[in-house]
C-alpha cells in the first residue's frame, strides 16, 4: 500500500478542523485535512435537499463564531457574507400574539412593552449585565482549560487573569457570575421578567442542544456560555449568505490559501499508535499516512475509543471517556414549501418577523414538558422549535424554509 | 436591669440553642425566645397521640458536629444516639435490596444483584470518604468573602485551593464532577443496579426542589454522606426519646451555662434605630433590650417580617427576596398497632430496624419530581421510613409502634385551584397507599395518622414555604452565597444583628454548625465577657 509522510494530519474538515489547519499552516506546518464525506464543513453544510431547494442541512446560524477568527482567516475576502437582520427572533404564542426581539435593545424594549412595561424597563438592564458577565466568560473560553491536576505556570497565569477579570466586574456582577452559573435558567429569567413568552424565549437558549430542561440546575450556565459568543439575551440573528456551508467553504478556501491540503472522500479508520505516540493514520482505502502529529476534529469517543486501539490507553482513562456524555437531543426537519406559512400571530403582515428566527416554545412549562418526555426515551410531543425561513436570493428557484 | 441582656437569640431550635450555649459559656447574659410551647424547632418530640411520641419533623440524626457534642458535653445532658442499621429497599418485582452496616453482608447482598456493583460499592465508599475529608473542614469554616482583599480571607481561599491540590488526581476529578453533576449521572459511573442507584440518589434530592437527574444533586448526596456518629462516617441514628431529646440536651447545656430560655414568647418586631439592632418587641407588647440580636429563624421572617423594609439597603433586600425556599417534602407519622409486613420479606426482622426506602427505580424517582414541577404532590412519592420504636421502646406503648415517613415531593406551591388544607388527607392517603403496595397490612394496623404538609411546616414551625433547610441547598445558595452574597458571614447590614440558623453556611440537617460558627463570630466582634 502507498505510504505518504506528512507533518500534521487533521481528521475531519468540520469548521474546527479547518480553523486548526489554518493556524497550523500559518505557523509554518503543512497540514493535511482528511474528510470522510464528499464535502467539507461537517455539520455546517449547505445542501440541495430537494431539486431546486438549498438549505443549511444542519447548523443554520453562524451564531457565536469568534470575530478574531473571522479576522485572522480573512473570511470575508474568501467570500463570506454575514446576514444580520434587524429582527433577531420572533416568539409565537398560541393566543395569537407574537414578540420580536431586535438587535437594538431599545427597539426590543419597545416590543416588550406591549406585554409588560416592567419587563420593558428590565430588559436593557438584563442585556447589560449579561454582556458584562459574558465578557469574562468569553475570556475564559478563549484559553485552553487549565490542567487541574498539574497546573502549569501558564495555566495559573490564565486562571489569575480570569480571577482578575472577575474582580473587575465589581461586587454586584461578580456575585452574579457565582450565583447565576449553577442556577436553573427558569429561575434566572423569573428574577427579571414576568412575561411568560419572554421568559421562555430567553430560557430556551439555556437548553439548546443540551439534555436539560429550563428547570435543570446549571442551565443558566449554558445561557452564559452562549452569551459569551453573543451577548444578545435570546441570541442575535447571525446567518451566512448561501447557508452554513458558505462559512466552511470560506474557511476551506482560507486554509488552502495558507497552504493546507484538504482531501475529501478520505475516511480515516485507524489512528496508528506506537509506544504511546501517534504515528499516523490508516485510510479506508488501505492507504497509510505517516505523520508527526495527528489532530482530531472528531468527538473524543470516536477518536479515542473507535479510531484508536484502546489497548494504547490506560484503563482509567478509557473508563472516563466511556462516561463522557453525549446524549443527542436535537433533530432537524427541512421543508420545501410552495408558499409562505400563514402565521396566526403574524396576521398583521409583519414581514420583518420572518427575517430572523422563529421560536416556538411559548412557556417555561412547555419547554420543561418537552424535556420530560426525552428523559423517558420519547421524543417531545410538543417540541421546542427554532426555525429559520429562507427565501432564495436567486429568482429562478422557489422559496425555501427550514425548520 | 432585668429587661436587658447581652444577647437575645430568636428561636429555640437546635441552632438557636447551640448559639446560646456557646455565648453563655463565654460569659454572656443570653435570653432565648421561642414562639412554641416546646424547644427544638423542627428537632422536636411531641406526644401527638397518648403514649406515642413522634419526632414530628426531623427524625434521624447524623450530621451533628462532634465538636459541639464535645464542647457542650451533650451525653451528660442526656443525649444518646442509637444507631440506625442499614437501608432496606423493597422492589416491585418482589425482591429487595438490603444494605446494612456489616460490610461483608452488604457486599454479598449487592453481589446478588450485580457482581460489578458489589466491587464498585467499596471503591465508591472510599472515593466518597476522600471527598468528605475535603469538604468537612469547609463546614467548620466561616465562608471567606471572595470580594475582599483582606489577607486572612485570601488565605482561606488559598487553604481550600491547597487542600484541593493535596488530593489525588482521581479524587480531584471526582470532586469537580460531584459539584456539578446530577446524582444519577454520578452514580451511573459506578453502578448498574437500578434500585441501588435510585436509593442512593435519594440523598441527593432531600430538601431540594430538584430531581435525581438534576445537575447539582451530586453535591447534596455528599452533604448527606458526611453523616458522622462517634467519628464514623456515614452512620445515621436516632436520639433516644426522639429527635426532641437532642434539643433538650442542648437546652440543658445552655441553661447550665446561665442562659435563660422562654417558650411561648413570640417576637413581633426587632427594634432597629439608626441602623443598629437594639432589642425586640414580643407579640404581647413587651420590649426587651440587648446589645446583640442573634436570629435563628429564616431570612424571610428575620428581614421581611420582623424588620421594616426601609431599614435595609435595597440591594440586600432584593437578594433576600430572591432567596429560594420552595419546600418540597412532607412528613406522615403513624401510630401502629403492629409492624408492617413486607411482601418481599414477610414477618418482623432486623430489616425493619433501619431505614426503609421506597425508591424502586431511577425513573420512579424522576417521575415523582415531574409531578411536583407542575404543582402536584407525587402520585408515587419517594418515602424514607423508620420505625424508631423498634430501637427505642420508650416512644410507643408496649406492643405498639411509631412509623415515621419522610415524603418527597410535596411542593409548597400547588397548582392553581389546589391548596394544602384540602389536599392534606389525600396526600396522607397517597403515602399509605404507596406503602401498601409493598406492605399491604399497613392499612389495618394504623391507629392514628399525623400528616405534616409544607404549609404546616410554615405555619407551625416558621419554616418559610416549608423548606426544611430554611432555604434550598442548591449550589447558588451555598457557602459564600448563603443566604445573600456578601452576607454569608453571619453578619447582616444591620449592626448588632446576626443570623445563626440553617439559612447560613453550611446549612441543612441537625448539624449545629451555623449556631456554633455564628456564636464564634459574635464573640469575635463583641469580645467575651
Amino acid at each position: 500500500m502507498p505510504e505518504t509522510t506528512r507533518d500534521i494530519v487533521i481528521i475531519g474538515a468540520g469548521h474546527n478542523g479547518l480553523v486548526a489547519a489554518f493556524y497550523l499552516a500559518k505557523a509554518g506546518f503543512k497540514p493535511l485535512v482528511l474528510e470522510r464525506r464528499p464535502q467539507v464543513g461537517g455539520a455546517a453544510v449547505t445542501d440541495e435537499f430537494h431539486p431546486g431547494f438549498r438549505c443549511s442541512t444542519l447548523a443554520h446560524t453562524a451564531g457565536p463564531i469568534r470575530p478574531d477568527i473571522v479576522r485572522d482567516l480573512q473570511l470575508e475576502k474568501h467570500g463570506l457574507k454575514f446576514i444580520t437582520p434587524e429582527t433577531c427572533v420572533t416568539a409565537l404564542s398560541p393566543d395569537g400574539r407574537a414578540l420580536s426581539l431586535f438587535q437594538d435593545k431599545n427597539k426590543s424594549a419597545q416590543a416588550i412593552a406591549a406585554f409588560s412595561q416592567k419587563d420593558a424597563t428590565k430588559y436593557p438592564e438584563f442585556e447589560g449585565s449579561l454582556a458584562k458577565i459574558s465578557k469574562v466568560i468569553a475570556e475564559a473560553l478563549a484559553t485552553t482549560p487549565p490542567d487541574i491536576d498539574h497546573p502549569s505556570r501558564g495555566d495559573l497565569w490564565s486562571m489569575l487573569k480570569t480571577g482578575h477579570a472577575l474582580r473587575n466586574l465589581g461586587k454586584r456582577d461578580m456575585y452574579r457570575v457565582l450565583r447565576w452559573g449553577p442556577m436553573a435558567v427558569a429561575d434566572l429569567v423569573a428574577e427579571y421578567f414576568e412575561t411568560e413568552l419572554l421568559r421562555a424565549l430567553i430560557a430556551a437558549r439555556g437548553i439548546f442542544g443540551t439534555f436539560l430542561g429550563p428547570w435543570s440546575a446549571g442551565s443558566a450556565l449554558q445561557l452564559l456560555i452562549r452569551a459569551a459568543g453573543d451577548p444578545h439575551p435570546a441570541g442575535s440573528a447571525f446567518f451566512v449568505a448561501g447557508g452554513a456551508g458558505a462559512l466552511t467553504q470560506a474557511m476551506a478556501s482560507a486554509a488552502q490559501a495558507a497552504g493546507v491540503e484538504i482531501r475529501t472522500n478520505a475516511e480515516v479508520i485507524e489512528i496508528r499508535v506506537k509506544d504511546g505516540a501517534a504515528t499516523g493514520v490508516l485510510l479506508a482505502t488501505g492507504e497509510e499516512i505517516v505523520a508527526k502529529a495527528v489532530v482530531s476534529d472528531a468527538d473524543p469517543k470516536r477518536t479515542l475509543l473507535k479510531l484508536t486501539d484502546p489497548t494504547h490507553l490506560s484503563p482509567n482513562f478509557v473508563q472516563k471517556l466511556q462516561h463522557y456524555r453525549g446524549n443527542g437531543t436535537v433533530a432537524k426537519v427541512n421543508l420545501a414549501l410552495s408558499g409562505l406559512p400563514d402565521f396566526t400571530a403574524l396576521k398583521n403582515g409583519d414581514g420583518i418577523a420572518l427575517q430572523g428566527r422563529i421560536h416556538i416554545g411559548p412557556e417555561i412549562d412547555y419547554l420543561e414538558r418537552a424535556f420530560d418526555e426525552s428523559k423517558y426515551g420519547n421524543f417531545s410531543h410538543h417540541p421546542y422549535l427554532k426555525w429559520r425561513y429562507r427565501r432564495s436570493p436567486m429568482p429562478r428557484s422557489r422559496p425555501r424554509a427550514s425548520t | 436591669m432585668a429587661n436587658s441582656y447581652d444577647v437575645i437569640v430568636i428561636g429555640g431550635g437546635h441552632n438557636g440553642l447551640v448559639n446560646a450555649a456557646y455565648l453563655g459559656r463565654a460569659g454572656k447574659k443570653v435570653l432565648v425566645l421561642e414562639r412554641r410551647h416546646i424547644l427544638g424547632g423542627a428537632a422536636c418530640t411531641e406526644e401527638v397521640f397518648p403514649g406515642f411520641k413522634f419526632s414530628v419533623c426531623s427524625y434521624v440524626v447524623s450530621l451533628l458536629r462532634p465538636e459541639i457534642i464535645r464542647d457542650l458535653d451533650l451525653p451528660r445532658h442526656g443525649l444518646e444516639i442509637l444507631p440506625l442499621d442499614g437501608t432496606f429497599t423493597p422492589m416491585p418485582s418482589g425482591d429487595y435490596l438490603w444494605r446494612v452496616n456489616d460490610h461483608g453482608k452488604t457486599h454479598r447482598e449487592i453481589a446478588r444483584h450485580s457482581r460489578v456493583d458489589a466491587e464498585a460499592y467499596d471503591e465508591f465508599g472510599k472515593a466518597m470518604q476522600a471527598m468528605c475529608r475535603f469538604v468537612k473542614p469547609i463546614l467548620s469554616m466561616v465562608p471567606p468573602d471572595p470580594n475582599t482583599l483582606n489577607p486572612r480571607e485570601l488565605m482561606k481561599l488559598l487553604f481550600i485551593g491547597k487542600r484541593f491540590q493535596g488530593m489525588s488526581s482521581y479524587d480531584k476529578y471526582n470532586q469537580v464532577q460531584l459539584m456539578t453533576m446530577s446524582a444519577v449521572d454520578f452514580l451511573d459511573q459506578w453502578f448498574e443496579t437500578d434500585a441501588l442507584k435510585a436509593t442512593m440518589s435519594a440523598s441527593g434530592i432531600i430538601g431540594t426542589f430538584l430531581g435525581v437527574r438534576s445537575p447539582g444533586t451530586a453535591y447534596v448526596l455528599l452533604h448527606h454522606y458526611m453523616g458522622e456518629i462517634d467519628g464514623a462516617f456515614r452512620a445515621w441514628g436516632f436520639a433516644r426519646g426522639g429527635t426532641g431529646a437532642i434539643s433538650n440536651a442542648i437546652g440543658d447545656a445552655a441553661r447550665e451555662a446561665g442562659v435563660e430560655i422562654r417558650t411561648q414568647a413570640a417576637i413581633a418586631k426587632i427594634i432597629v434605630k439608626d441602623g443598629k439592632a437594639k432589642g425586640v418587641v414580643l407579640a404581647n407588647g413587651d420590649e426587651i433590650y440587648a446589645d446583640t440580636i442573634s436570629s435563628s429563624v429564616d431570612p424571610r421572617l428575620t428581614f421581611n417580617k420582623f424588620i421594616e423594609a426601609d431599614q435595609l439597603p435595597a440591594d440586600f433586600l432584593e437578594d433576600i427576596n430572591r432567596f429560594k425556599y420552595r419546600g418540597s417534602s412532607g412528613k406522615v407519622n403513624m401510630a401502629l398497632d403492629g409492624l408492617p409486613n413486607f411482601k418481599c420479606m414477610p414477618g418482623p426482622g432486623p430489616h425493619l430496624r433501619g431505614a426503609i426506602s421506597i425508591s424502586p427505580s431511577v425513573e420512579y424517582m424522576e417521575r415523582a419530581y415531574d409531578d411536583a414541577k407542575y404543582g402536584n404532590f407525587s402520585r408515587h412519592p419517594y418515602i424514607d421510613m423508620v420505625i424508631p420504636s423498634l430501637t427505642d421502646p420508650s416512644v410507643a406503648p408496649p406492643g405498639k409502634h411509631v412509623l415515621s415517613c419522610f415524603v418527597q415531593y410535596a411542593p409548597y406551591k400547588l397548582r392553581p385551584g389546589l391548596n394544602w388544607d384540602d389536599q392534606k388527607e389525600a396526600f396522607g392517603d397517597t403515602v399509605v397507599n404507596t406503602i401498601a403496595e409493598y406492605a399491604p397490612n399497613i392499612k389495618d394496623i394504623i391507629l392514628h395518622r399525623q400528616v405534616v404538609t409544607p404549609l404546616d411546616l410554615e405555619r407551625e414551625w416558621g419554616l418559610s414555604e416549608g423548606n426544611i433547610f430554611q432555604g434550598e441547598l442548591s449550589l447558588e445558595q451555598l457557602f459564600f452565597l448563603r443566604p445573600a452574597p456578601g452576607y454569608a458571614r453571619f453578619r447582616t447590614p444591620i449592626q448588632n444583628l446576626y443570623l445563626c440558623g440553617t439559612a447560613t453556611h453550611p446549612g441543612g440537617g441537625i448539624m449545629g454548625a451555623p449556631g456554633r460558627l455564628a456564636a464564634l463570630e459574635i464573640l469575635k466582634d463583641k469580645g467575651a465577657a
